[in-house]
């Protein structure tokens, strides 16, 4: 990490030093830098922040490795058959422009009050946008790569694998860029409504319902860091395993 | 016969105008084993599509082509596009990129990279073959393309201004590349070029396309004995016949 990209956090804090010192905010609006760094430590060493990471990250990571899947399997002929795409462009517009939030009540209708209906809220919603991203990069396939490797002989598995697949996979994983931090946002948002035990969103909620600001944005800054840390993580894996993606 | 097309039209559907648009109007041509067909004529005469036409990828109203090879172990075609860049393989190295068609047609990597380095010494050319495409010039690009289809040693090759992106060394040595692998391996090329000294400097018969739609206008037999140098280029014949092709051409433009 470069020493500049420091700045802009240390102004953050400076600013949240100087707002909390000077009185301008209530304490229960914004605790100081001090009270959520002491309350961070406790939830961490003698607290469930830990598990609470573990639980929403594996709920996280079932939801993107779901939309993955799924998202290919339905992108695929839609991006290879322009006829399917169009016969289905409408309903697949229908539901990406739902906001997932409207569909965790009927989750939890049909699928109850377990993981079962956050992982189908946040997988449903990401499905959809991997498919479609998927079925955009197999139409944004440069039409000579594909003619002219079919004329120097190349057919069927040789032409999957060695021209359509690596020619798709930088609109794929962009895809999966978005449908990560996305999975987590909504795993969040579901842990917040249906019922459950443990996780960073019930946590965030739970903290609010007692007043305890300082464990709150605790919580706050570790679902932030995660989101931060996540997407490091696939931009990182996108450079190496799709160095030629965008040039 | 290696290339022949008889009788070939083509029109392309426009609906705003709600009819079709004649492209191509009975092209009769042939190329024979070992002999490069210069192809010359303005922007829209339908040289690229009876390219693609010829090659398969489009299909013509009326007229007939064949495509046939003396030997059965060459593969019997390879066209290279005009729109070099987009064939390119940006995951694959350099020399991959070159032996793409070989690997294609059931060697293995290394073999392929191997005649591809022996391609790249036979000729004199220097490529960065450990770089990827987007790490080299367009001009290595356009070469790469080129050595993509030579390197099979295919039986006929389409070549749609196959080195419009080069500089004058490049160029003048590739075209001395094409030529010897014309002859050496009795190769059928139909060439579509802009540049009039590179269509009689390569060329065994230069074919003057009309305005759309494009029909034979005139043929031109070169009569330069091979092997050629760019000398001839300066040669008092040579600008003699490039007079007569030019104001054929000239002819041709006027409305």
């Amino acid at each position: 990490m470069k020493r500049h990209m420091l700045i802009g956090p240390a102004i953050l804090l400076l600013c949240w030093i100087t707002v909390t010192s000077g009185g301008i905010v209530r304490p229960l609006f914004l605790p100081s830098p001090k009270a959520v760094g002491a309350a961070l430590y406790t939830l961490t060493w003698s607290g469930p922040l830990g598990a609470d990471v573990g639980t929403t990250l594996f709920r996280t990571g079932v939801s993107f490795a779901i939309s993955a899947v799924v998202g290919l399997c339905i992108g695929l002929p839609l991006g290879i058959w322009k006829s399917v795409y169009r016969s289905l462009e409408i309903v697949l517009d229908f539901f990406r422009s739902l906001p997932s939030p409207a569909i965790i009540p009927l989750a939890m209708l049909v699928l109850g009050l377990g993981d079962a209906s956050r992982i189908f809220v946040a997988a449903f919603t990401c499905s959809l946008i991997n498919a479609v991203q998927t079925a955009y990069a197999i139409s944004s396939i440069p039409r000579h790569r594909v003619l002219a490797a079919r004329l120097s002989g190349a057919h069927r598995f040789f032409l999957v694998k060695n021209v359509l697949l690596p020619s798709v996979m930088p609109g794929v994983i962009a895809g999966w860029r978005i449908t990560l931090s996305l999975s987590l946002i909504i795993i969040v948002v579901t842990e917040m409504f249906i019922g459950t035990r443990s996780g960073l969103g019930m946590r965030i909620y739970d903290f609010h319902l007692m007043f305890r600001s300082a464990e709150m944005y605790s919580y706050i800054i570790v679902v932030g860091t995660t989101g931060y840390l996540l997407n490091k993580g696939i931009e990182t894996a996108e450079k190496r395993l799709v160095h030629w993606a965008g040039k | 016969m290696a290339i022949s097309v008889a009788g070939l039209s083509k029109s392309f559907s426009a609906p705003i105008l709600g009819r079709r648009v004649p492209v191509l109007d009975c092209i009769n041509l042939e190329v024979t084993e070992g002999r490069i067909v210069a192809l010359f004529g303005p922007n829209g005469s339908g040289k690229t599509t009876l390219l693609n036409v010829i090659s398969g990828i489009e299909r013509a109203e009326a007229g007939a082509v064949s495509i046939s090879a003396e030997d059965d172990h060459r593969p019997v075609l390879e066209y290279v596009f005009q729109n070099f860049r987009d064939v390119l393989l940006p995951w694959e190295s350099t020399l991959d990129n070159m032996g793409f068609g070989l690997r294609a047609r059931g060697a293995t990597r290394s073999a392929a990279r191997e005649r591809a380095r022996c391609f790249l010494d036979s000729v004199g050319l220097e490529l960065p073959w450990r770089n990827y495409p987007y790490q080299i010039s367009v001009g290595q690009q356009q070469m790469v393309v080129l050595a993509r289809a030579l390197i099979q040693s295919p039986s006929n090759i389409l070549l749609d201004e196959p080195f419009s992106a080069l500089d004058h060394e490049i160029r003048f040595r590739m075209q001395d590349v094409v030529v010897s692998t014309t002859v050496a391996q009795r190769l059928a090329v139909l060439l579509v070029s802009h540049d009039i000294d590179e269509a009689l400097y390569l060329g065994d018969e230069l074919i003057l396309l009309s305005k759309r739609p494009g029909s034979i206008v005139r043929r031109f037999t070169v009569p330069f004995p091979r092997p050629r140098t760019h000398a001839l280029l300066t040669s008092t014949e040579f600008s003699a016949l490039r007079r007569e092709v030019l104001s054929a051409f000239l002819t041709e433009l006027r409305p």
